[in-house]
């Protein structure tokens, strides 16, 4: 029932009022014409309503003349309709073309790119890679393979494990894994020395293959063989053997730094002026807007981004940039000794974990004031035990 | 309201088998498509439906009377209306009382 209801709609039906004595006459004749009438309701002694589809009301004419009857449209509906009505609004229809295919062309472009997962490759390198491919925010999602676009990726950087392409709706989603480098490995069959990696002093050695030349206590020098490679035989006149000397060395190190205690420091406060430099953009098309030159000498900077968001996630490709330059004022502190001294510390200590290796263990630390030329100045000494072994050919640098 | 279906006994023209039908009859092809003797079935109170008819004689809210060839179905009962109306079939929808065949 209901879809014929529906094809009745689609197709466009007349609501008319038949009045007359010999209605029924008027049905008659409709249908041997093979026009269909549905819902025939009697109002009065008169008169009667129905229903009857557009091509049959054209045939329909005739046959009120015939059975003398009147017929008038008490209402017309369904699609054939509304879509006349709509044809003359050619604007309305402009628009509606018009918004298809603007949704359209706006989701098959590229509106925002996302690097995940690197950690030592900066993520504008990856951008500019991936520039060079003509990868860039706007770029139509047809013209992207993500199979090529990996394999690329793959290709330009060796750090990567692992690169994964995916597209999510208009967003290009790139998630890369970084390998770590193999260390340099000398072959098993290679015969080689332990080497010592840096200055020290030895707490315990053990080989695993190899001849220790070395024993607990010994102060060994950067490069000093550890556990030599070379088995010279008992029987001289047998020679030597080489072998593949393996082995570990922990041995304690030092680490110093010094830094020299300052009487003042220079602070760098905000004066509380600002002054802000206007942008809009969409995707990579940035305008400035004309907001005068900075004003300022010293000054500081932050960038805030305007751009509408949808939702908790979704940015909006365009909006407004505020550069917020803050005036700063510099403001000179005379330190007391005990600021200063640590001051010179943090610094000295800042400079001595950079050099320390990951690997090593942090034993001891010591702070010493030198005072030389009237300037004090704050030497740190840092103790540590680490595997200073590493393999060397023999022979080799 | 007592509702009663007459049985097809008082017929105008006499209902015997044609060549027609018998030929039907043989080849097992419903009867009611061949011939032209009407198919009256009923849902309920509320629908009836008529096919093989010749045409409406009258059609108010308590009476519907239709001709066919084998007398004047004449149907009472209230707010009634027709569905639909085709060459072929009608159907009449309201709350039946009566139907019967008047000679």
């Amino acid at each position: 029932m209901f879809l014929i209801r529906l094809w009745h709609y689609f197709k466009g039906y007349v609501i008319i009022i038949v009045s007359g004595f010999s209605v029924e006459k008027f049905i008659n004749i409709c249908t041997r014409r093979q026009i269909l009438l549905w819902d025939i309701e009697r109002l009065s002694p008169t008169e009667v309503t129905m229903k009857m589809s557009i091509r049959g009301f054209k045939n329909a004419r005739s046959a009120a003349r015939k059975s003398r009857c009147r017929v008038r449209i008490k209402e017309k509906k369904g699609l054939p309709y509304i879509i006349w009505k709509y044809k003359r609004r050619k604007g309305f229809v402009i628009g509606l073309v018009a918004f298809a295919v603007l949704i359209y062309l706006m989701t098959s472009i590229i509106w925002s790119i996302e690097i995940t997962g690197n950690y030592n490759i900066n993520t504008d390198v990856l951008m500019e890679q991936l520039n060079g491919m003509g990868i860039f925010r706007g770029a139509t999602k047809r013209s992207i393979d993500p199979k090529y676009v990996a394999d690329t990726l793959m290709l330009k950087n060796r750090e990567l494990a692992w690169t994964g392409v995916e597209i999510k709706g208009t967003k290009l989603l790139i998630t890369v894994r970084e390998g770590i480098e193999p260390p340099v490995v000398i072959p098993v069959e290679q015969p080689c020395n332990v080497v010592a990696k840096r200055d020290g002093i030895i707490i315990s050695i053990m080989a695993k293959n190899g001849l220790t030349l070395v024993k607990e206590g010994d102060t060994v020098k950067k490069g000093q063989v550890l556990i030599s490679g070379v088995l010279e035989s008992i029987h001289p006149e047998f020679g030597s053997k080489q072998v593949h000397a393996m082995g570990e060395v922990l041995a304690r190190t030092w680490y110093e730094a010094e830094k020299e205690v300052p009487v003042k420091k220079i602070n760098r406060i905000k004066t509380g002026l600002e002054w802000n430099k206007y942008s809009v953009y969409f995707l990579d098309f940035r305008i400035r807007l004309p907001s005068g030159n900075n004003p300022f000498e010293l000054y500081e900077t932050g960038i805030v981004d305007k751009a509408p968001v949808i939702g908790n996630r979704f940015k909006l490709p365009f909006g407004l940039i505020i550069e917020k330059h803050y005036e700063l004022k510099e403001e000179e502190q005379v330190l007391d000794q005990e600021q200063a001294r640590e001051l010179a510390h943090k610094m000295a200590m800042d400079k001595i974990l950079e050099m320390v290796p990951k690997e090593a263990e942090i034993v001891d630390q010591q702070m010493q004031v030198i005072t030389a030329e009237g300037r004090e100045y704050i030497q740190v000494t840092v103790e540590c035990t680490e595997n200073i072994a590493i393999q060397k050919e023999i022979g080799g640098n | 309201m007592k509702r009663r279906k007459k049985d097809k006994t008082v017929k105008r023209k006499k209902e015997s088998a044609t060549v027609k039908e018998k030929v039907a009859r043989m080849l097992e092809i419903p009867e009611e498509i061949v011939s032209d003797r009407p198919k009256i079935t009923t849902v309920g109170r509320k629908e009836v439906f008529i096919e093989n008819y010749r045409g409406i004689i009258e059609f108010t809210n308590e009476i519907v009377r239709i001709n066919s060839n084998y007398g004047i179905i004449t149907i009472t009962g209230k707010n009634m209306k027709i569905r639909e109306i085709t060459n072929e079939d009608i159907i009449i929808t309201g709350d039946i009382d009566n139907i019967d065949y008047v000679v």
